[in-house]
C-alpha cells in the first residue's frame, strides 16, 4: 500500500511538473530577452512606432494605443450586454430565450475566435469597404461577451435564492432588486468582467481581419484601423528581421504584463 | 375585530403538484394566527400565497380569492400589496453586503416613505427598536448585516419589514433556525406586534402556537382542517386529526 502511495505523489508530481514545464519555459524565454529590450529602451518603448525592417527596436506605441482602444470600447460594448443577459438568464430562468441562451452561451466560450473575425470581417469590413477600430473592437467584443454573461449568472446563482425573495417581499421593483443582488454578488460580477477583459486583451486571431498591419500607424478614429499588440508579435515574430523579432519580445513581455495584472486584480477581488 | 384577511376556495399547483386544495380561512386585525401543521402540509405555500410572492416561482399555479381589507390581492399592484403585507423568512435573508442601517434603509427610500436623512434615521431606529435589536446595534449601525448572528439577522428582517408600516406581517417559522434564546425574543416581540398589525406566522410546532396565537389555523395535506381561537383547538379540538397534531401524535 505504501508504495503504491508513493507510486501515486511521484507520478502526479511529474505530471504536474510535465505540464508547467512549458509555461515556465515561456516566461523564462519571454523575462529574459524582453526585460533586455525593455532596459535597454526604457518608458519609451511604451511611446515609439514600431522600427522599419533593419533598423533600431523602436516601440510599440501606435499598437499599445490600438490595443487600449479596442479593448476599451469592446467592453464599453461588451460588458453591458454580457452583464444584462447574465441577469436575464438569471431572472427568467424558464423564458425561452433565457432557456436558449443558457444552453448557447457555454458553446459560445468554446466558439473558435477566428471564425468571429470571419463573420465580423463579412458584416463590417466588406460592407463598409475598409478595416477599422470599430471592426476590431466590435470582433472583441464578440468574445468578451459569453465571459462575462456566464459569469454574471453564477455570481448571481451563487446567492441565496432568499436575497432576491426577500427584496422582492419589501415590495422593491425588480430593478430595485437586481441592485441589491448586485451589491451582494458585486465581487463575482467584478471578477468575470475582469476575465472577460483578460481573454480580449490577448486575442489575435478576430484583429487578423478587421484591423491593419501597417503597425505605424497611430490610433486616428474609430472608423479607421490601427494595429494591436498581439498581432505585432504574430507579424514580427515570423518576420527575418532581428529588430523586428526583438521588438515583439518586448512587446510579449508587454502583453503579459498587462494580463498578469489583470490576474491579480481578478484575484483580489474573487478573495473579498 | 373585522376580517383583515379573507380566503376562499384557494388552490395552488406546483407543477403537477396540488399543495392546496379548496383552502378557506378568515383572518382577523390585530390577533395572532398560528398556521399549523406537518412538514408537506402547504403552510409556507399558504404564506407565500398571501403576499403573491409565490409568483416568482414560474411553477406555481394559483386559483381561488383573497381579499385584503375588501380588496382581491390579485388586482392589486403587487409592489403595494407587499409594501402592506410584509414577511419575514424562515432563513435569516438580510443583505449581507449592506449595513444594518441600509438594510433597513433601502426599503424605506425605494419605496419613497422616508426621504431626507432625519427621517430616516427615525425610522431605522423605531424599527430596530420594535424588533428588540436597537439595544444591541445602536453603536454599530454601520456594521455589515452578514457579521450578525442567526438571531440578531432575523430579528433584523422583522425590523426591515416593519419599517415599511405593514398592515399584515407574515413569519414563515422564524425560529426554526435560530437558538432557543433568540427564539424567545421573537415570540415576546410577535406577542407585543398585535398592537399594531395582524401577525401570521407559521409554525410546526404545536407549543409554540398555544404559546403566541389567538387563533390556530391546522393544515393537513393542503386542505384545512380545522380553524379556530387557540383555547378552543387546544382543549376542544372537533376533528380528532387535530386533537392527535396538538398532543404531538402527527408529525
Amino acid at each position: 500500500m505504501r508504495a503504491k502511495d508513493l507510486m501515486l505523489l511521484l507520478a502526479s508530481g511529474f505530471g504536474t511538473a510535465l505540464a508547467l514545464a512549458p509555461l515556465i519555459l515561456i516566461l523564462w524565454e519571454e523575462f529574459t530577452i524582453g526585460l533586455q529590450v525593455l532596459m535597454e529602451k526604457g518608458l519609451s518603448f511604451l511611446t515609439e512606432a514600431p522600427p522599419l525592417p533593419g533598423g533600431g527596436i523602436g516601440g510599440i506605441g501606435t499598437v499599445l494605443q490600438g490595443t487600449l482602444v479596442m479593448v476599451g470600447v469592446g467592453s464599453l460594448i461588451g460588458i453591458p450586454i454580457g452583464f444584462f443577459s447574465g441577469f436575464y438568464m438569471y431572472e427568467f430562468p424558464t423564458d425561452r430565450l433565457a432557456k436558449l441562451g443558457r444552453s448557447l452561451i457555454d458553446m459560445m466560450v468554446e466558439f473558435p475566435t477566428i471564425i468571429v473575425g470571419v463573420v465580423v470581417y463579412l458584416l463590417l469590413v466588406v460592407p463598409t469597404g475598409r478595416l477599422s477600430t470599430l471592426a476590431g473592437a466590435f470582433s472583441l467584443a464578440i468574445i468578451e461577451i459569453p465571459y462575462v454573461a456566464t459569469g454574471v449568472l453564477s455570481a448571481f446563482e451563487s446567492l441565496p435564492k432568499d436575497i432576491r425573495e426577500g427584496a422582492y417581499a419589501l415590495g422593491l421593483k425588480r430593478w430595485e432588486v437586481m441592485k441589491v443582488l448586485v451589491g451582494a454578488a458585486k465581487s463575482g460580477i467584478l471578477t468575470s468582467i475582469l476575465i472577460g477583459v483578460s481573454k480580449i486583451v490577448g486575442e489575435t486571431a478576430p484583429l487578423l481581419f478587421t484591423t491593419t498591419t501597417s503597425f505605424n500607424l497611430p490610433f486616428r478614429s474609430l472608423l479607421k484601423p490601427v494595429g494591436a499588440i498581439p498581432v505585432l508579435i504574430y507579424i514580427y515574430a515570423a518576420s527575418p528581421y532581428e529588430n523586428w523579432h526583438l521588438n515583439a519580445w518586448g512587446a510579449s513581455l508587454v502583453l503579459t504584463l498587462m494580463i498578469l495584472a489583470l490576474y491579480i486584480s481578478t484575484r483580489a477581488f474573487a478573495r473579498r | 375585530m373585522g376580517v383583515v384577511l379573507k380566503v376562499r376556495g384557494l388552490n395552488v399547483w406546483m407543477g403537477k403538484k396540488w399543495v392546496l386544495k379548496d383552502v378557506d380561512l378568515d383572518v382577523y386585525r390585530n390577533s395572532v394566527l398560528a398556521i399549523m401543521g406537518p412538514s408537506g402540509s402547504g403552510k409556507s405555500t399558504l404564506l407565500r400565497v398571501l403576499d403573491r410572492i409565490i409568483e416568482l416561482d414560474p411553477e406555481a399555479r394559483v386559483s381561488g380569492t383573497v381579499e385584503f381589507d375588501g380588496r382581491s390581492i390579485f388586482s392589486m399592484d403587487v409592489h403595494k400589496l407587499r409594501k402592506k403585507i410584509g414577511m419575514v423568512f424562515q432563513k435569516p435573508n438580510p443583505f449581507p453586503h449592506m449595513s444594518i442601517y441600509d438594510n433597513i434603509a433601502y426599503g424605506v427610500r425605494m419605496n419613497g416613505m422616508a426621504k431626507d436623512k432625519r427621517s430616516i434615521d427615525d425610522v431605522v431606529e423605531s424599527s430596530l427598536k420594535k424588533a428588540y435589536l436597537w439595544e444591541e446595534v445602536k453603536g454599530e449601525l454601520k456594521k455589515k448585516a452578514g457579521k450578525l448572528s442567526g438571531g440578531q439577522q432575523q430579528r433584523l428582517c422583522i425590523a426591515r419589514a416593519l419599517a415599511l408600516n405593514p398592515s399584515i406581517l407574515l413569519m414563515d417559522e422564524p425560529t426554526s433556525m435560530i437558538d432557543v434564546v433568540a427564539a424567545r425574543k421573537i415570540e415576546e416581540l410577535v406577542v407585543n406586534l398585535k398592537e399594531e398589525l395582524t401577525v401570521i406566522i407559521v409554525t410546526h410546532n404545536p407549543l409554540q402556537a398555544a404559546r403566541i396565537s389567538d387563533y390556530v389555523a391546522f393544515l393537513y395535506d393542503g386542505r384545512m382542517v380545522e380553524e379556530g381561537p387557540t383555547k378552543d383547538i387546544f382543549t376542544n379540538p372537533k376533528n380528532s386529526l387535530t386533537e392527535k397534531y396538538v398532543l404531538g401524535k402527527v408529525v
